[in-house]
């Protein structure tokens, strides 16, 4: 398998160093390559890339600020001429970052970080890389593929940064034009509206169970009549959530399925 | 930088300079303390021993020993003090001052232990040991010979008690300059962090690597840029004032460099009037104007933009004029970036110096700093 990647970096000659670094391993296919925020943000739904070279610092949008735009991220190894406090809050959660200049064996080791993640994720799959739909794949009214619980999505909060499997989010729940995601511990904010990610999200495992909420039906434990008509589900980190009774009756039908 | 270029020579002189100095001498307070208590006490030995071997090893002679080693002690406490209170970094006046000293010290000994012997024992010093066929009057020779004997004692012990001080007092020169040279390396260190941004350092670094590959020779050309950056950055706490055409010769380095990393995202241009060349004013000025002019007009916009520096004299100052693309946000205050640069410029220049930030039609922004001619 080759990781498709796709370098995001404003300076050419950053760049043309990257891509020579990268001549050495035959594993990466260099899919295209990007000068800001605004090109990747473009580039990627076409070229489906496996992995990111993301420069942080880009003029514009920053490195963050791009990621947290996409629906779902691909694997990213961050790139920066000076490691700052962004990034070491970081380092434990991203797949690893680069200083500039890139040393040949860093860079090595990080590619093999992502080769891991990549067959972890199993785009190692025959027909993955995302190139074309995959078999089971849904797809939603524009077009676009929807995003399953393997797809990820980058959660910023502060100086906390996550990339998460939607499959750990159980629940989305609104919060204004924001959404709030509940996974793990953490229940951080994305600058999008409950309607988007609805939009967006597989309605087999996504279930919108009222205006306020959207739940991950893997994690429900247990469901309860509520009243008139209404139903309330136990999740198994122990929440409660209310399905309003106009949802009631699809949610009856989705589960006899 | 004196301090690094110190040889050998200029160490002892400072060694010496410390050990008169007589904070260093409060500072060891404890060593003379020690430095007696051990010498005086092996002194004492050695006489105990001497005595004994004579077999006259009683209760008389242990106590005169005791009081003469008493005595040793106040006075040499009282040389010790007097000598490293002495300013002097002649050899030849050192020389004098401890023999002279010690010939002083023994007749203060023997004035201190004299009267003790006579009041316990009717004895003199020089006739506790009777002569053989003599009486007990003490002969002027006898009297001479003790006075320098004693006196060979004192210059004895002062000539160890000045060794282990100069010893103490350089391995503490020493320890401070090594702190000093620590302290200025930090220094230029923090200067040169603060005058050259990391992330601009890096990218720089990065994107040379890159063109070594492509263009060797611009790649040559570049990093000498880079050191004339670096250097001129590095020295700068050491000039007060350097001509402008310096200062502008740097700035030019560093858009050379700029344009690296943002290619034709970026154009600039340089116009100094030839009245202008020679003026002094602060370093880094103009310099800091600029990369504020970079980080606010090219790097955050993806279009990229221009960057135009431009000095005059005009009514009695030099007028140096930066201006890039874009417009000053409406709701940020006026400073921008700027604060730093409009203090060095007001502590280096004095209250008249200015220095605006104002925007220049309807996609400029200008920075203008303005020196009064001394």
């Amino acid at each position: 398998m080759r990781l498709r990647t796709l370098i995001v970096e404003d300076s050419r000659l950053a760049r043309a160093e990257l891509r020579r670094l990268l001549d050495n391993h035959p594993e990466v296919e260099v899919v295209g390559e990007a000068a800001n925020a605004d090109e990747a943000e473009l580039f990627i739904p076409d070229l489906r890339p496996d992995l990111l070279l993301l420069d942080i610092q880009m003029p514009g949008r920053n490195g963050f600020e791009l990621l947290e735009a996409l629906d779902s991220v691909p694997l990213v190894i961050f790139t920066t001429a000076y490691s700052e406090f962004a990034v070491q809050a970081f380092e434990k959660n991203a797949l690893d970052y680069l200083v500039k200049p890139v040393q040949a064996e860093r860079l090595a080791k990080a590619l093999q970080k992502a080769e891991q993640a990549a067959s972890q994720l199993g785009l190692d799959q025959p027909g993955a890389g995302q190139r074309e739909p995959r078999e089971g794949d849904v797809e939603s009214g524009s077009g676009r593929t929807l995003l399953k619980g393997t797809d990820r999505v980058f959660v910023k909060d502060g100086e906390h940064c996550w990339f998460v499997p939607l499959a750990e989010v159980r629940l989305l729940e609104v919060e204004g034009n924001y959404t709030r995601l509940y996974f793990g511990t953490h229940q951080p904010l994305v600058p999008k509206t409950l309607n988007y990610l609805e939009s967006r999200l597989d309605p087999q495992i996504f279930f919108r169970a009222s205006r306020q909420h959207l739940v991950n039906l893997n994690w429900v434990k247990d469901v309860e009549p509520w009243f008139s008509g209404s139903l309330r589900l136990m999740l198994r980190s122990g929440q409660q959530v209310e399905v309003s009774r106009r949802q009631a009756q699809r949610f009856r039908d989705l589960m006899s399925l | 930088m004196p301090e690094l270029r110190w040889g050998g020579c200029e160490l002892a002189n400072a060694a010496m300079a410390k050990w008169i100095n007589p904070v260093v001498t409060q500072s060891g307070s404890s060593f003379p303390w020690a430095f007696q208590a051990t010498f005086w006490t092996i002194w004492l030995m050695i006489g105990l021993f001497f005595t004994g071997l004579e077999g006259k090893l009683d209760a008389k002679a242990v106590s005169q020993l005791l009081i003469q080693g008493a005595a040793n002690f106040v006075v040499s406490q009282g040389f010790g003090r007097f000598l490293v209170r002495q300013q002097t970094h002649s050899a030849i006046r050192w020389g004098l001052m401890t023999f002279g000293g010690s010939l002083l010290c023994s007749v203060l000994w023997q004035a201190i232990v004299t009267p003790v012997f006579l009041l316990i024992w009717h004895t003199t010093l020089w006739t506790h040991v009777p002569q053989p066929g003599t009486d007990q009057s003490p002969s002027l020779h006898i009297v001479a010979g003790f006075t320098v004997g004693s006196a060979l004692m004192f210059w004895c012990w002062s000539a160890v008690f000045m060794s282990m001080h100069l010893r103490r007092a350089y391995q503490h020169s020493e320890l401070q300059r090594l702190q000093l040279q620590a302290a200025v390396q930090a220094a230029e260190l923090r200067a040169l962090k603060s005058q050259v941004n990391p992330h601009f350092l890096f990218n720089c670094l990065n994107n040379l690597r890159s063109l070594v590959a492509e263009d060797p020779g611009r790649a040559r050309e570049m990093m000498l840029r880079l050191s004339e950056l670096l250097r001129y950055a590095l020295e700068v706490s050491r000039h007060e004032r350097v001509p402008l055409e310096d200062e502008l010769a740097v700035v030019k380095a560093y858009l050379e460099l700029e344009s690296l990393q943002f290619e034709d995202r970026l154009h600039w241009r340089i116009e100094a009037t030839p009245d202008s060349h020679k003026i002094q004013l602060p370093p880094m000025v103009v310099q800091q104007l600029v990369e504020n002019a970079i980080k606010h007009g090219i790097s955050s916009r993806p279009q990229g933009g221009e960057i135009l520096v431009r000095a005059r004299i005009e009514a009695g100052a030099l007028v140096v004029d930066v201006e890039n693309s874009g417009q000053l946000p409406t709701t940020a205050g006026n400073g921008f970036g700027l604060e730093n640069a409009r203090e060095r410029l007001r502590l280096l220049s004095g209250e008249l110096a200015r220095l605006t930030l104002a925007n220049r039609g309807q996609d400029r922004v200008a920075a203008t700093a303005s020196i009064p001619l001394s």
